[in-house]
């Protein structure tokens, strides 16, 4: 069993009368990347924020690469890396001004700061826009300056609060690679997300939220064999027809989620009974989502 | 017993009102300022300039003394104290108010291994100093 880089017990955190995160354990095993997948609301950002102690945990037992929180929080803090998810660079300043901050705050020594600026540049491939102020930037440019700026003192973990809202698919990909790597170098990394495929792709376990509880965890394929099984059907027409083939479904006992413009059909492959005539298709991490999560929008 | 203390004490403790968390926090003010202190400087320069001309040469004009002062020494040193204190509110109110909400410079800060008091003495003693001179 390898040594956990982040282990949360029953982690309560109340707003007045709204429980953002309702009980909730959280494993991160060192040198793997954990996708925290929810809908909004679900509580991964106080999650994030309960990790660097900026939020105070009402209950429950909070361990960050062996340091107990809120006590040690800052000995966690210093060898750890936070991405939030609002830009918070200072946008006056230089790329490479941005990083040198950011060297004095993670308390990089005076010898290695310069390597390590160089280093963060060549990370978010920003070497030769070092002197444009963040304001220059591009969208996809902040954001990677916003990773690297999280990496200048290397930390062992990272926390990446959905890291490519917003971004179109080119920069996003780019980001992909960027967080691949630095799990292929044995940092933790604990991600959240509302974009399924991104947890698909990056995360060696996903640890699915709702209301602010840990409602499945494990190896996306598994949880998608365990709740959605391995085909589905989707059965396109009108919204009449759709709510038709929604009824018949309850009637005989199959699972189904909408899909908006379709009634998704799962597991057909073991359901018995004439189905109706629609595309076939794998089941993906979504099913497993919206069906853990609810449809509903809250 | 002593050897858990021992080791528990090799790894370097970080202790409460950090010097290295302190200078992050003034670090980042001066890089800061070197980017703005033409405007800032310029405005905190110009305005106690009009004060003193149309208080000193206007208003001035009508009055000789106060309490048994010359009233240039006193309407001189208004405006020093209060060139000084506004160098110092506005940043204090505004600056750290938009830092707080708007640009969450703050939420970066506090994610590094600096504690609120920290970075509230750093604040404050930044914005001290940049005032006094």
């Amino acid at each position: 069993m390898p040594a956990l880089a982040i282990c949360l017990r029953g982690a309560v955190k109340r707003y007045g009368p709204v429980t953002a995160v309702a009980g909730l354990d959280l494993d991160v095993p060192e040198g793997t990347c954990v996708g925290l997948l929810g809908p909004n609301g679900a509580g991964k950002s106080t999650t994030m924020r309960l990790l660097t102690a900026q939020a105070i945990a009402d209950e429950g037992e909070l361990e960050v690469l062996g340091h107990k929180l809120p006590d040690d929080s800052k000995a966690a803090r210093a060898v750890m890396g936070v991405v939030p998810q609002l830009d918070n660079l200072d946008t006056t300043l230089t790329v490479e001004h941005n990083l040198l901050v950011f060297t004095y705050l993670y308390r990089v020594p005076a010898a290695e700061r310069q390597a390590a600026i160089e280093r963060a540049l060549q990370i978010a491939n920003l070497t030769d826009r070092r002197k444009s102020k963040v304001d220059e930037l591009s969208g996809g440019m902040r954001r990677r300056l916003l990773i690297a700026r999280a990496l200048v003192h290397q930390p062992r973990l990272v926390l990446l609060d959905e890291p490519t809202v917003g971004l179109d698919p080119q920069v996003r990909q780019e980001l992909w690679a960027l967080i691949d790597r630095l799990r292929s170098e044995g940092v933790s990394i604990l991600m959240s997300t509302h974009y399924i495929e991104e947890a698909e792709r990056l995360a060696d376990t996903v640890t699915v939220m709702s209301h602010g509880k840990a409602v499945a965890v494990g190896r996306p394929a598994e949880l998608v064999a365990e709740h959605a099984g391995r085909e589905a059907l989707e059965v396109y027409g009108a919204p009449a027809r759709l709510l038709e083939v929604e009824n018949e479904a309850r009637e005989r006992g199959w699972p189904t989620r909408r899909t908006g413009t379709s009634v998704t059909i799962l597991r057909t492959d073991s359901l018995n009974g004439e189905l109706p005539d629609g595309e076939r298709r794998v089941a993906t991490l979504e099913d497993v989502f919206v069906l853990l999560t609810g449809e509903e929008i809250a | 017993m002593s050897a858990t203390a021992l080791t528990a004490r090799a790894e370097p403790r970080v202790r409460r009102l950090d010097v290295a968390a302190l200078r992050g926090v003034l670090v980042r003010e001066v890089v800061n300022f070197k980017s703005f202190w033409r405007s800032s400087t310029f405005s905190s320069t110009v305005e106690p300039t009009i004060y003193l001309l149309a208080f000193g040469f206007g208003f001035g004009s009508l009055v000789s003394t106060v309490n048994g002062l010359d009233y240039v020494q006193y309407v001189g040193t208004g405006t020093v104290a209060t060139a000084v204190l506004f160098s110092s509110v506005f940043p204090g109110m505004f600056g750290t108010f938009v830092k707080y909400q708007f640009q969450h410079t703050y939420d970066a800060i506090l994610a590094a291994p600096v504690d609120t008091e920290e970075l509230v003495t750093g604040e404050a003693l930044w914005i001290a100093t940049r005032s006094g001179f």
